[in-house]
């Protein structure tokens, strides 16, 4: 093998060490991932390191590696490692996000609810709204799915378009969207903006860092 | 002191990929822990077969927790708290008290008692661990003498690259170089034993 062979093999072997130089890193990475013998040699070299310690190792089965990467890869989305960059300001953006979220669902709820409602829609059971000039009906879609358990969809009466599909608001976004609405529907007499909202509150989809009860458990804190 | 500084900076860059979120980077640290990490375990756990099953768990919780590692400590110390108290909670969760001579003993890095190792092993698994052993020792034995010193300067001693130019009066492309080569030449032989 001439030294220029060698040469890919040993920026690993010193990456193994810790040595590399700062940008190879990520292109090995990626030689790694599609290169599985790369990630053979590396448990040898760590085996071998190991032995000539005379460390007490146990040789791991040839497919072990590949039984961690294959339970890590099946945890759940919010098990998975964030970048730890963002960790110092991920609860404040999480705050400023939701908050964020919650005002543009409730200009569009306005939008969906409000602004088109006539004489005629002011009957529907959905929502009980001053009347405004010149809007679309909307009605739910026949044998559509019932409000509160999945998506509804809203058809103009008129052009029998379908504009867009609504999920029901559960538990904290539910809370939130009645409070935006509250405040910007009472100038317009608005008193019930609840009763299109009535999915019950569920913790489906409230905030869970059960990501860390693995750590406190291992006492690795 | 610096050896140690060494080991401890030694798994930074990959620590820091897998906290950017690459989990290819992880994949790289079991490959490199998880003989160790087995061995550890081992002399817990007086089962082979659950050893592998508290090892995955242990690789699983780091992953998991990568974020709270700050590199006050090398990444294998860190990890190896992580696989003593998960052996101990498996232990007490099975109804098996962890024996307090178990976890002083494994407290202790170099542990020399070969003999309990053996008791907890399969026969063909130890005679195996026997067999790299000695292909790997005796494959370094048999290194010219320039190449064997760079590799067990690394290898056993733990110095840097950097101090083992200076050990070796010779630039760090060449104790780069010499390392590579012995470290490929123990490979070769110990692929026949564990392809």
């Amino acid at each position: 093998m001439s030294m220029k062979d060698d040469h890919p093999d040993q920026e690993w072997s010193a990456a193994f060490d810790g040595e590399q130089e700062p940008q190879a890193l990520r292109f090995m990475l990626k030689r790694a991932h599609s290169d599985a013998d790369l990630g053979k040699r590396w448990s040898r070299w760590a085996l071998a390191r190991d032995l000539l310690a005379h460390r007490q190792v146990a040789p791991a089965p040839a497919d072990f590696a590949a039984r961690v990467a294959a339970s890590i890869a099946a945890q759940p989305a919010h098990a998975e490692t964030a970048p730890v960059a963002a960790a110092g300001g991920r609860r404040w953006m999480g705050g400023a996000f939701g908050l964020a979220i919650a005002a543009s669902v409730a200009w569009a709820a306005l939008t969906l609810y409000v602004a088109p409602q006539n004489e005629s829609a002011s009957s529907s059971p959905l929502v009980q709204s001053a009347p405004l000039q010149s809007p679309p009906a909307m009605t739910p879609v026949a044998g559509g799915p019932a409000l509160g358990q999945s998506p509804v969809q809203l058809v103009s009466v008129q052009s029998g378009v379908t504009p867009v599909s609504y999920v029901p608001f559960r538990g904290r976004d539910a809370y939130m969207v009645r409070h935006s609405l509250g405040a910007q529907l009472a100038p317009l007499g608005v008193v019930n903006t609840a009763s299109f909202l009535t999915a019950p509150v569920s913790a489906e989809v409230s905030g869970s860092d059960s990501a860390d009860v693995d750590a406190d458990a291992a006492g690795v804190r | 002191m610096e050896a140690r500084m060494a080991e401890v900076d030694e798994d930074r860059a990959l620590v820091e990929r897998v906290q950017a979120g690459e989990s290819r980077a992880f994949d790289l640290l079991v490959r490199k822990y998880q003989h160790r990490v087995l061995g550890l375990i081992g002399r817990m756990i007086n089962d082979w077969a659950e050893a592998q099953d508290v090892a995955q768990e242990v690789f699983l919780r780091a992953y998991r927790s990568i974020n709270a590692f700050r590199g006050d400590s090398s990444f294998y110390t860190w990890l190896y708290r992580i696989a003593v108290n998960t052996s101990k909670n498996h232990l007490v969760s099975n109804g098996r008290r962890p024996s307090t001579t178990d976890v002083e003993t494994v407290e202790t890095e170099h542990w020399s008692g070969a003999e309990r190792m053996q008791e907890h092993a399969t026969p063909e698994h130890e005679l195996l661990r026997q067999e790299m052993e000695r292909s790997v020792v005796s494959t370094v034995e048999a290194l010219p003498e320039e190449i064997r010193l760079a590799l067990t300067l690394r290898e056993v001693d733990g110095l840097s690259y950097e101090e083992i130019a200076q050990v070796m009066d010779c630039p760090i492309g060449t104790v780069r170089s010499r390392i590579f080569r012995g470290r490929d030449a123990v490979d070769r032989n110990l692929k026949e034993l564990m392809p």
